[in-house]
């Protein structure tokens, strides 16, 4: 009887390392980069990441603010390039930690408010205001430690709608913008919760949209037609040709996939997630670091139709006009 | 030696157990478009005019419902109608009116994803509709 005691244990103490181990080990990738800018840009960058959050309300709702920086910020030589985030419905950056780190690793400072509500993109621009006032606060880590004059946004669904708006209504100061899964005007509530034609066809800066096969209903690629922007290529049309744009959709990608940390773990179903953060993390933050920190050889991953985002094994339904 | 072979049947299928557990699919992606049922275009419901809603808090709201107007963040908002998929009780379909928008439209709810979307009288809210039906796949 003590053999048999032992032997049950001996294999539930297997069975628990085995299922401990075999996540990590037999997991196969979802949408692993191929060419050398995503990988580059698909692996986290050299800085350590801290994060926090501001003790005061950093927006008009009274929400706090969390930043995502380089630890070693105080030390660096130069001034940083700000993301501004923005949430997608009833989320908050702990929604979206990896991607959020990962951008931070990259030598970003990364805002988002605790608004759960950012499509009309006012809590974006109240959250750089406050990281206005913190570059001239002594006493603030980020005290002359940012560069406005490369400023971007990206955001998830309603959250992409209020990334755009927010460089649309900030006077050029934010650059570029992210969106992903930006949802058919269909699913605005109220309309003007969304990116507004018009507000689109008046803009200038330049815009990256991003979703993913697998989230036809909300977000899809294309459409049956109507005058809604109901669609990212109706999207990206109707975004002027004066702008630098990109579309592209991640196969098998639903639209929580980006909340993945970096898969989507034992719980994933109760976050509506498949298969993680993973392809997000390369392209997009390839797109900032050539937008606002400079790096051509990232920009040209995206040159229309020869670049190396159309030839990368993960994304589908892609195109740009970047010369 | 039945005591061995008990426990190497035991080994085994522990074994089976925990392959199964972990090679189990988990919400395989879907192809783009899988689920989609393609249905006919549906004329904009036009509702007769109605009075300017007022606010009408029912204590029997059902939670789904309070979700759902939680989300408008409009407290003049109204709801009739409202079902819930029985096989994905987090989706539900029915119709709303709002202070903008006084007339009662469709729309369909993703309460998993906090999606609300709005009958624009499109094709492609015929196809976003079709969540609403059981067995339907489920975003």
């Amino acid at each position: 009887m003590k053999r048999l005691s032992r032997a049950i244990c001996i294999t539930l103490v297997s069975a628990t390392a085995l299922a401990a181990a075999l996540p990590a080990a037999a997991q196969s990738v979802p949408n692993a980069p191929t060419g050398p800018v995503e990988t580059q840009y698909y692996a986290n960058g050299a800085y350590a990441t801290t994060q926090t959050r501001s003790t005061v309300a950093c927006d008009s709702k009274g929400n706090q603010c969390d930043v995502f920086y380089p630890t070693n910020i105080a030390s660096l030589n130069t001034r940083l390039p700000l993301v501004l985030w923005a949430n997608g419905t009833g989320s908050t950056a702990d929604n979206y930690p990896n991607w959020l780190k990962h951008l931070a690793s990259w030598g970003f400072i990364v805002v988002a408010t605790r608004d759960q509500q950012t499509g009309y993109g006012n809590t974006v621009l109240d959250s750089l205001a406050y990281m206005q006032a913190q570059d001239t606060n002594p006493a603030s880590p980020f005290y002359q430690r940012i560069d406005f004059a490369h400023v971007g946004a990206a955001g998830h669904s309603q959250g992409a709608s209020g990334a755009a708006n927010a460089m649309f209504h900030s006077v050029g100061v934010i650059k570029t913008t992210v969106t992903f899964e930006l949802p058919n005007q269909n699913w605005c509530n109220p309309a003007d919760n969304c990116l507004l034609t018009p507000t689109l066809t008046g803009g200038s800066g330049s815009i990256f949209y991003v979703s993913g096969t697998a989230d036809s209903l909300i977000a899809p690629d294309t459409q049956s037609g109507g005058t809604q922007l109901n669609s990212q290529t109706a999207w990206y049309n109707a975004t002027p040709s004066t702008m630098l744009k990109a579309k592209g959709l991640l196969k098998g990608a639903n639209h929580n996939d980006i909340t993945g940390t970096p898969g989507c773990g034992l719980l994933g179903f109760l976050k509506a997630c498949a298969n993680g953060v993973y392809g997000y993390l390369g392209y997009p933050t390839a797109w900032l670091a050539w937008q606002l920190k400079g790096d051509a050889v990232a920009g040209a991953a995206f040159k229309s139709g020869t670049g190396e985002f159309f030839t990368a094994n993960a994304w589908q339904g892609r195109v740009s006009n970047i010369p | 030696m039945a005591r061995i072979s008990l426990i190497v049947a035991f080994l085994i299928l522990a074994a089976v157990a925990a392959g199964a557990f972990f090679a189990w699919p988990r919400s395989a992606p879907r192809a783009p478009d899988a689920g989609a049922v393609v249905i006919q275009p549906l004329a904009p419901r036009e509702a007769a005019p109605v009075p300017t809603p007022v606010p009408s808090p029912s204590p029997t709201r059902s939670a789904i419902e309070a979700a759902i107007l939680d989300s408008m963040a409009d407290p003049r908002a109204e709801l009739r109608d409202v079902v819930t998929r029985r096989d994905a009780p987090q989706i539900a379909c029915g119709e709303k009116r709002t202070s903008r928008d006084p007339v009662f439209r469709r729309f369909v709810w993703l309460g998993h994803l906090k999606m609300l979307a709005t009958d624009d009288g499109s094709q492609d809210f015929g196809n976003i509709l079709a969540v609403c039906r059981e067995g339907q796949a489920v975003p």
